[in-house]
């Protein structure tokens, strides 16, 4: 009973062992190290020193931007365009390394955030100081060469005037950042030394052009063509309203707007002269824009609106397509408005970035296709080219099932179990089908009794006596084996003897009596 | 001494597999297929080791059926192994 007993436990043991292996075939790497699913599971020895090397990378970062700003000024300033371009793409390389640690690291909300507000301001206004100050000098040379013909001349004086004014807002902008810059560098004991000198470069940068202006011309003679903004400021989606009068008798092409130099739009003056657009503030950055108008020869003063950023919001709904693709959807939004046309980054665990962009509603789409596992996915957006404020989604997760083992190799399983188990069935049919070594075993009245002679063996000895006179007696050869005996004849009796000679079990008196019976050939119902 | 030598046989096995499972946790990588194969290979020596020249126990018959379905399964194995080189 005890022995059933533990055979039922161990049969018990072995299909649950085997039920738990079944239930991980599918994905037999039960841990890894770098396959971590759960941060409970994480080794510390595998994991990235992301946090602590990107918390350590972020203070001299920050001190390497504030560099660059003094660096970049420097060279705007004393007109080396060609590494002034160099170091803006340093300047713009680091911002970027910088802002996605912070986004890393999750400190938008603290003053780290904040500062990276204030550099990406800061990187769009030494930009913008470039670029605007190549034009100036283009301007100058433009100027000198224009010299005597007055419409050619005035339209320079009109560019420049709004060029300086750009350039006077942008110093203005730049200048009112520096009290919170120099805050934030202070709670981390950062160097503003090229901060500051870049301030004053970018004042000397800005009065370089306001000295121009009033060499070159500085009472710009009265325009016919008048302009008026109505409201001088708005965030994404209002609109501003442009509208003027041109004095006297208006030329017959329309008028022209412009917006940061750029043609805008091309109202047409009414009977009395009067035009009126419309501009939607959309894709443009935040801060200080310039409006002027022109209408044939006659540009109108320079005026100027303001851009203020605003917040947005970003959602995310995942549904599935199939097993293995999910559909991203969502909506940008700054207060009530949608977001058009901007491209929104959907980062995949938090390592894979995959783009899309909205439409004329806001709304973006995306379907990704992901391998097996828990994925993460959660959509961002950066802001760069809009008055907006970035923004996250929250974070949606998408399970994909793991894949079914194909069929193929099942198969070949199979077909491998039923070879093997074939194989083996034959090599023990083998001896049987093989022809008798020995001729026919004679009766057993033929052969003489041997003399048998055991008084005094050890009971196993004894019995081994008894088993080679059987094997004598049948007339089997003495390399044939007790297993082998028992196939020809007295099969009980030699798979005892097996047990005997084997095992190590010991035969009793009454047991070797009745194996000498049979040794006799006296057991009748032996065989 | 020849009974006990299924025994022996079977703590030999144990032991092997608690050294597998050892070195296993120290490569951080628990997986299974490995730890199979590497089964496998003690099976096969002890079974090997064990293995008399006249003599057949019935444990022996038992093992072989276990060391069949064992290579069974290894077959599965590398052919999954192919079949996933042959897709990459």
């Amino acid at each position: 009973m005890r022995p059933r007993a533990s055979h039922i436990i161990l049969v018990a043991a072995v299909v649950l062992v085997i039920a738990i292996l079944g239930i991980h075939a599918t994905a037999p790497i039960l841990y890894s190290a770098e396959n971590i699913s759960t941060d409970a599971h994480a080794d510390p020895s595998t994991i990235k020193k992301r946090s602590p090397g990107d918390a350590a990378a972020v203070i001299p970062l920050m001190d390497e931007l504030l560099g660059e700003t003094g660096t970049l000024a420097l060279t705007i300033k004393l007109k080396d365009y060609e590494n002034a371009e160099r170091d803006l793409a340093r300047y713009t390389d680091l911002s970027g390394r910088f802002d996605r640690l912070v986004i890393t690291l999750d400190a938008s909300d603290t003053d780290i955030g904040e500062f990276q507000q204030k550099n990406r301001a800061n990187l769009d206004s030494l930009a913008t100081l470039l670029d605007d100050s190549r034009r100036l000098d283009d301007l100058k040379r433009l100027e000198i060469e224009v010299r005597g013909d007055e419409g050619q001349h005035t339209a320079i004086i009109y560019e420049g005037e709004a060029l300086r004014q750009k350039m006077r807002q942008s110093f203005s902008s730049y200048q009112e950042r520096e009290t919170a810059v120099t805050r934030i560098a202070g709670n981390y004991n950062l160097d503003t030394t090229p901060y500051q000198e870049s301030i004053e470069d970018f004042a000397e940068v800005a009065d370089a052009a306001d000295d121009w202006r009033k060499k070159v011309g500085g009472n710009t003679p009265p325009s016919p063509l008048s302009i008026t903004l109505s409201p001088t400021g708005g965030s994404y989606g209002d609109t501003i309203r442009i509208s003027g009068r041109y004095t006297g008798t208006p030329p017959d092409t329309p008028a022209e707007v412009y917006v940061d130099s750029r043609l805008a739009r091309s109202p047409v003056f009414d009977e009395s002269g009067h035009y009126t657009c419309t501009y939607r503030i959309g894709r443009i950055s935040a801060g200080p824009h310039i409006v002027y108008a022109t209408a044939g020869p006659a540009y109108s003063d320079v005026r100027t609106f303001t851009v203020f950023p605003g917040n947005t919001t970003l959602t995310l709904a995942l549904a599935g397509v199939n097993r293995t693709t999910v559909a991203c959807t969502g909506t940008l939004t700054t207060g009530n408005r949608s977001v058009a046309n901007a491209p929104i980054a959907l980062r995949v665990d938090t390592t894979m970035l995959v783009t899309a962009e909205t439409d004329g509603n806001g709304t973006y789409e995306k379907e990704i296709t992901l391998p097996a596992g828990e994925h993460t996915i959660r959509a961002e957006f950066h802001g760069a080219g809009f008055p907006l404020n970035l923004s996250e989604s929250e974070t949606g997760t998408f399970h994909v099932p793991d894949d079914l083992p194909s069929p193929l190799p099942l198969i070949a399983g199979i077909a491998a179990l039923l070879g093997t188990g074939w194989y083996l069935r034959r090599r023990q049919e083998t001896p049987d089908e093989a022809p008798p070594e020995t001729p026919p075993k004679p009766p057993e009245e033929e052969i003489e009794s041997p003399a048998i002679d055991i008084t005094g063996l050890p009971p196993r000895d004894a019995a081994t006596v008894l088993f080679h006179l059987l094997r004598a007696r049948l007339g089997l050869s003495e390399t044939k084996t007790p297993r082998d005996c028992a196939k020809v004849a007295h099969a009980r009796f030699f798979e005892r003897y097996e047990r005997i000679r084997y095992a190590g079990e010991v035969p009793t008196e009454e047991e070797l009596r009745w194996m000498e019976d049979i040794v006799r050939g006296e057991d009748a119902h032996a065989a | 001494m020849s009974g006990g030598k299924k025994y022996y046989a079977a703590a030999v096995l144990a032991i092997w597999l608690i050294i597998i499972t050892f070195f296993m946790i120290l490569n951080r990588t628990l997986d299974l297929e490995v730890f199979f194969v590497l089964s496998l290979i003690g099976l096969l020596v002890v079974a090997v080791l064990i293995d008399g020249a006249f003599s057949r126990p019935r444990y022996m018959r038992y093992i072989s059926y276990l060391i069949a379905a064992g290579v069974a399964l290894f077959a599965y194995i590398v052919v999954e192994k192919i079949l996933e080189i042959i897709a990459t």
